[in-house]
């Protein structure tokens, strides 16, 4: 398969992605992480999702702002659904990298045994059974319309 | 292209097109009953291994070929559906179990008030039946679909156990559940068409929380689990990727059949004694509409000129709290935890009528945490303070309002945008009135109670979620007067007395609660009511 971003396009990639997701909070930045490299995280996002794939090469070409939080700022209130494109492209792909997950604390969704016993909140539901009725009876029409 | 294979047969007894909920009920019923059916579905069939719930990539597929909406989606299997007038857009699925492949699986009945609107509150209409009538089928599409719950409710009326127990609520249930108690406001355990143990082969629940997106256990209760494999054991023919374009009315004023194309081929006529619309509150009016002729040239069953209009997509927000404590909410079932309708009856001191079913689930993974459209900067240096603080830490709240009919509010076709097969797509006008605007403030403003009072540290909040018009209904309502109506209480039309719908058109009002369990308890009705009348109205 091609690969949809070229070397200049990847650059210009990783150059806003991390505009986009700083380092901070004990998490890397898009560029520790490398998340522009050739087969990595937003390679993976592109192979599944052809609208981002057909997207992001025209939009990274537009790209004439500097690639600082103001730019990005401005890019995002002048084209918001390029922009959308961009963030659900570099988002997506950070939460895909091992590392990001790691230090996240996230190990993806995983398959859990349901309790065998007990659904939790029983000590209040006691009271609830107790209570009385609260729906309305409608008059007994059978309905008019 | 393919034509259209040989195995279809030239007639049968009932077409039913559409292969979601109501088409699946009302297929499996009849074959069991004897009945030979052939359904024509547009979408292709899935396989549990075909969802991304299992890989690392659920969530950017979510957001694309896995997206509820049409218009994100952009399936070869959909049509256009234009929502720039809709001030909620529709949401739907094209495939051989509908929208039950996404749809969360929370399984309610309607209040009994939710069926004399117009006696009880003065707005809307009653419907032509009641919930007592209702309340056999109600029951056996419990059965049918597995549903986990426990009855006492004291929200509703007596009713008999369901088939299997509640599914846990979880760290933030329990949370949500003692503020209740606290503030002596109601909630109950959800009920949720997925299997909390295994049943009917189905496996139970394994809480990855992905069922938006298909279920990869099977443990969820859509259609193509629950009723395809036994109807088409029972004999149904399923023929997928079948687009029909038109229902062909006889000389004798009867439905003869339809014509269709099977993935581009070339169209085809298929003969029926009678004929069931379950395509859905915007694709079945799309198909009357354009199935229009010479003696009806606004459209099939139009008479009362309410086909395609009195849409309601129950008004939409959610309220999302956070928590200091790792709850571990980015698993459990999405499906819902608990459910509360403590503001689902009238109270006219709120300021508005009717009122909105809430229903709690669980947080999402990091991508969704990220997205999520709360009017806050979501990239750069706050991104992982906000995705820190939900992660794991989230409980929300959906609230599900009342949505009463306005004519106005309608499915239209769009000749200007063709589907693959070159039919006419919809065109949506959708307005929410003042009424629903005070009750989505009032309920946003309570459940933000809720969860302070179950220990959030804040909570998150949009006015409105137009991207989630999740229940499309009543492009095709029923009742007794075919003045002021599309379809008998049985799903009947009044004008073509061998074409019948079966699926969320035919709702008279909108019910606070989700439609599932609405939609089937009404396909069953109707199956029986043809299995007894067949193609003739009953004298």
């Amino acid at each position: 398969m091609t690969p949809v971003l070229d070397v200049a396009r990847r650059s210009a990639l990783a150059a806003l992605a991390d505009i986009l997701v700083p380092a901070g909070r004990g998490m890397p930045s898009a560029g520790e992480v490398d998340l522009c490299r050739a087969g990595g995280p937003v390679d993976r996002v592109l192979a599944i999702r052809p609208d981002l794939a057909a997207a992001l090469p025209a939009m990274l070409d537009a790209w004439t702002g500097p690639a600082t939080q103001d730019g990005v700022e401005a890019f995002a209130q002048g084209r918001p659904e390029s922009f959308a494109a961009l963030l659900e492209t570099v988002i997506g792909a950070y939460y895909l990298d091992r590392e990001v997950k790691r230090r996240l604390g996230y190990d993806g969704q995983q398959a859990l045994t349901l309790p065998r016993a007990g659904i939790g909140g029983e000590d209040h539901l006691e009271a609830l059974l107790e209570a009385p009725a609260r729906w309305r009876r409608p008059p007994a029409t059978g309905g008019a319309a | 292209m393919n034509a259209a294979p040989r195995t279809v047969p030239a007639r049968t007894e009932v077409l039913v097109i559409g292969g979601g909920l109501g088409g699946a009920v009302v297929a499996r019923r009849l074959a069991e009953k004897g009945i030979a059916v052939v359904c024509l579905e547009q979408g292709r069939r899935f396989d549990r291994e075909d969802y991304p719930g299992r890989t690392a990539e659920w969530e950017v597929a979510a957001f694309g070929p896995w997206h509820p909406s049409p218009n994100v989606r952009r399936s070869a299997a959909d049509y256009p559906v234009d929502d720039a007038q809709a001030q909620m857009k529709p949401l739907l699925f094209n495939g051989l179990g509908g929208s039950t492949i996404l749809y969360g699986g929370h399984w309610m009945r309607f209040l009994p008030s939710d069926f004399a609107v117009r006696s009880l509150d003065g707005v809307g209409d009653d419907w032509p039946l009641t919930y007592d009538e209702l309340a056999p089928y109600y029951d056996e599409a419990d059965r049918d679909f597995g549903v986990s719950g426990l009855a006492g409710d004291p929200a509703y009326p007596e009713r008999p156990d369901y088939p299997l127990p509640p599914l846990p609520i979880g760290a933030w249930g329990e949370k949500v559940a003692a503020a209740h108690a606290a503030l002596g406001w109601h909630w109950w355990p959800g009920s949720n068409a997925i299997a909390s143990r295994p049943y009917d082969g189905r496996r139970p629940c394994v809480q990855r929380s992905t069922c938006g997106w298909g279920c990869n256990e099977g443990a969820k209760a859509s259609v193509d689990v629950t009723h395809w494999p036994k109807a088409e054991a029972a004999g149904v023919q399923v023929v997928t990727g079948a687009r029909v374009s038109r229902i062909v009315v006889g000389a004798d004023g009867r439905a003869s059949g339809a014509l269709y194309r099977v993935e581009g081929g070339p169209e085809e006529m298929i003969r029926a004694d009678a004929v069931v619309l379950a395509a859905s509150a915007l694709g079945t009016p799309r198909l009357l509409l354009a199935s229009a002729d010479a003696r009806h040239p606004h459209g099939l069953a139009n008479g009362s000129g309410l086909v395609g209009r009195r849409l309601m997509m129950h008004p939409f927000t959610r309220v999302v709290g956070l928590f200091d404590e790792d709850l571990g909410s980015h698993q459990g079932h999405w499906g819902q935890s608990l459910y509360a309708m403590e503001f689902a009856e009238t109270d006219e001191r709120r300021g508005f009528v009717r009122g909105a079913k809430w229903n709690l689930t669980p947080s999402g993974g990091p991508m969704h945490a990220a997205l999520f459209p709360w009017g806050e900067r979501r990239w750069g240096e706050g991104l992982h303070a906000h995705v820190g603080e939900w992660l794991g830490r989230a409980a929300i709240w959906g609230i599900s309002c009342d949505d009463l009919p306005d004519p106005e509010n309608r499915v239209v076709l769009d000749e200007a945008a063709r589907d693959g097969d070159g039919n006419p797509g919809v065109s949506v006008a959708y307005r929410i009135d003042e009424n629903s605007r005070r009750m989505l403030a009032f309920n946003a403003a309570r459940a933000a109670e809720s969860f302070e009072a179950a220990g959030a540290r804040r909570t998150l909040s949009l006015p409105l979620m137009d991207d989630f018009g999740w229940h499309p209904l009543g492009t095709c309502r029923m009742g007794r007067d075919p003045d002021t109506s599309v379809v008998d209480p049985f799903g009947r039309s009044h004008e073509i007395e061998n074409l019948f719908i079966a699926d969320g058109s035919t709702f008279v009002t909108g019910s606070s609660v989700n439609p599932a369990a609405t939609i089937a308890a009404l396909a069953l009705r109707c199956a029986d009511h043809m299995a007894a009348h067949g193609g003739r109205r009953p004298s």
